[in-house]
């Protein structure tokens, strides 16, 4: 279903990514870790297409098409998925306008309003957020967790085939977790395809991942199954060095997606 | 008594409370305004035209009136807006709001707006804020809000940005689907609409949507 080759981004001319190399099947379940700083949103951003990364090399073939330079809106529409690490907040666009035109941008027929107030309705209450939430603007003011779950609403909004959830349990509290886990686990049975990132091992006792994937400076440097994954978010990153050798660089870390939360003002 | 008309392209003294749109049609606006005591004043200023325009006006408040100005500015290739405000709070327990909110396609937009609170007018509010977006390299904006204060016991603050999209939000926007340029549309859309939705006149609030809504923005 995704299959990445010998893939390198940089961003404002400093590489990020060096030369990544992964296949994904359709009905798995990614985990995608490694260390802070290490490329793991970088390479969410590059299959998502977000303008600011530069694919040096490398390409992205998604269900057997090449998609390294598609737009991203396209990129939307072919069934990818990306729930931000920390959306951003979008003053004067309000929620339901946003998510009407997002859901529509999607089928060939504008939904019908009474089956649009069913849809949000269903997936506000499916991850525990009151629906007057949809009249304000695009998680303007909302809390970390109000904004994951808001993310949430919009993977079950728009059914993707290939989801990406970027530390999607991050700020959530214990109940908002087993309920969003309910929701990828039944998306994942009517056949979407997942890959996760966390750092935390709560969330992959709660949703089974079938592959793991590693990423150290920019590489992926270690794959394996599910256990993999259990094993990093229980023990670390040290028996890596220690087991397989590899050297983990320490990142001075300066400017992360994750604190794109500033606005930029020429 | 017969009800004064108000004008804005002279001077006008505010004895009720006013809610007035209007439209800017000739180059040059000088006029100012008085707010008498308790009285309140609304003025949405929408200046979309294809034209030049250099905007000066005054406004002086008396003791607990109440100034609310929005200006919804829309530069085309070329033009040249002008906005010099005055806001002169003489009185205690004044109070002003002005907010302007700017599309700039390739023009020049330059604000100039100054509060002042006089020694005595304790109490008194003043808030300036201003955004304008710009849609081109060649599109020059400019906003100046000056704060004059000689009273201790008040309120005021002002904001300012500028800027064209932020590249994070229309990422973010488009990997949802729409285009770049419907998420264009939905920011500046989105900055104008709640002025625009303020709009008295029924007439000039649907000029002011259909010209918003043109917009191409690719
Ligand atoms: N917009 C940017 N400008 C400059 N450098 C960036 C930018 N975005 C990311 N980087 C750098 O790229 C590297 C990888 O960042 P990325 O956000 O992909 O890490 P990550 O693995 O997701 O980390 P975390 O676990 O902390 O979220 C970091 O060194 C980061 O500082
Ligand atoms: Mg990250």
């Amino acid at each position: 279903m995704l299959k990445i080759n010998d893939l390198n981004v940089s961003i404002d001319s400093s590489s990020i990514l060096n030369g990544i190399n992964l296949e994904i099947s359709k009905g798995d379940i990614v985990a995608l870790l490694g260390p802070n700083g290490h490329g793991k949103s970088t390479l969410f951003h590059s299959i998502m297409g977000n303008p600011r990364y530069v694919v040096n090399k490398g390409n992205i073939i998604f269900n057997g098409e090449d998609i390294t330079k598609m737009d991203v809106s396209t990129r939307s529409k072919k069934g990818l998925f990306l729930a931000f690490q920390n959306p951003p907040e979008i003053s004067g666009v309000m929620t339901l306008d946003f998510f009407k035109n997002s859901l529509n941008s999607h089928l060939d027929k504008p939904i019908k309003l009474l089956d649009f107030y069913k849809k949000t309705t269903q997936a506000y209450e499916d991850v525990g957020l009151d629906s007057s939430f949809i009249e304000r603007n695009l998680n303007e003011g909302f809390s970390g967790g109000e904004k994951k779950r808001n993310e949430i609403i919009q993977l079950q909004l728009l059914s993707p085939t290939l989801a990406m959830l970027d530390e999607i349990d991050s700020g959530l509290d214990v109940d908002a977790l087993s309920s969003i886990a309910k929701v990828i686990n039944n998306m994942h049975e009517k056949g979407t395809t997942f890959i996760l990132i966390s750092h935390y091992d709560k969330l992959f006792s709660l949703i089974n991942p079938n592959k793991t994937f590693v990423i150290i400076n920019g590489k992926v440097a270690l794959s394996g199954d599910g256990l993999l994954a259990k094993r990093i978010s229980k023990e670390g990153y040290s028996f890596i060095e220690k087991e397989f050798k590899i050297k983990i660089e320490k990142k001075e870390k300066q400017v992360s997606i994750g604190s794109c939360g500033v606005k930029q003002v020429i | 008594m017969k009800k004064e008309i108000i004008n804005i392209y002279s001077d006008n003294k505010i004895k009720t409370n006013e809610i007035c749109d209007f439209c800017i049609s000739e180059k040059e606006v000088n006029s100012s305004f008085f707010i008498e005591s308790n009285k309140s004043l609304l003025i949405n200023l929408i200046d979309i035209d294809n034209i030049n325009s250099s905007i000066n006006i005054i406004f002086n408040l008396k003791n607990k009136s109440k100034l609310l100005l929005n200006i919804i500015s829309l530069s085309s290739i070329n033009n040249k807006k002008e906005y010099h405000l005055s806001i002169n709070h003489n009185h205690p327990e004044s109070y002003s709001r002005v907010n302007i909110s700017g599309i700039n396609l390739g023009g020049n937009i330059l604000v100039d707006a100054k509060a002042r609170i006089i020694q005595g007018a304790n109490k008194s509010d003043t808030r300036i804020e201003g955004k304008i977006t710009n849609l081109s390299s060649v599109a020059r904006s400019r906003i100046s809000p000056i704060l004059y204060i000689k009273e201790n016991d008040v309120k005021a603050s002002h904001s300012a940005s500028l800027g064209s999209y932020n590249e994070a939000d229309l990422f973010y926007l488009t990997s949802r689907g729409l285009t770049l340029g419907d998420a264009k549309k939905a920011i500046t859309y989105g900055s104008i609409y709640p002025l625009i939705n303020n709009i008295n006149d029924t007439r000039i609030k649907t000029l002011s949507l259909d010209k918003i809504r043109s917009l191409s923005l690719c």
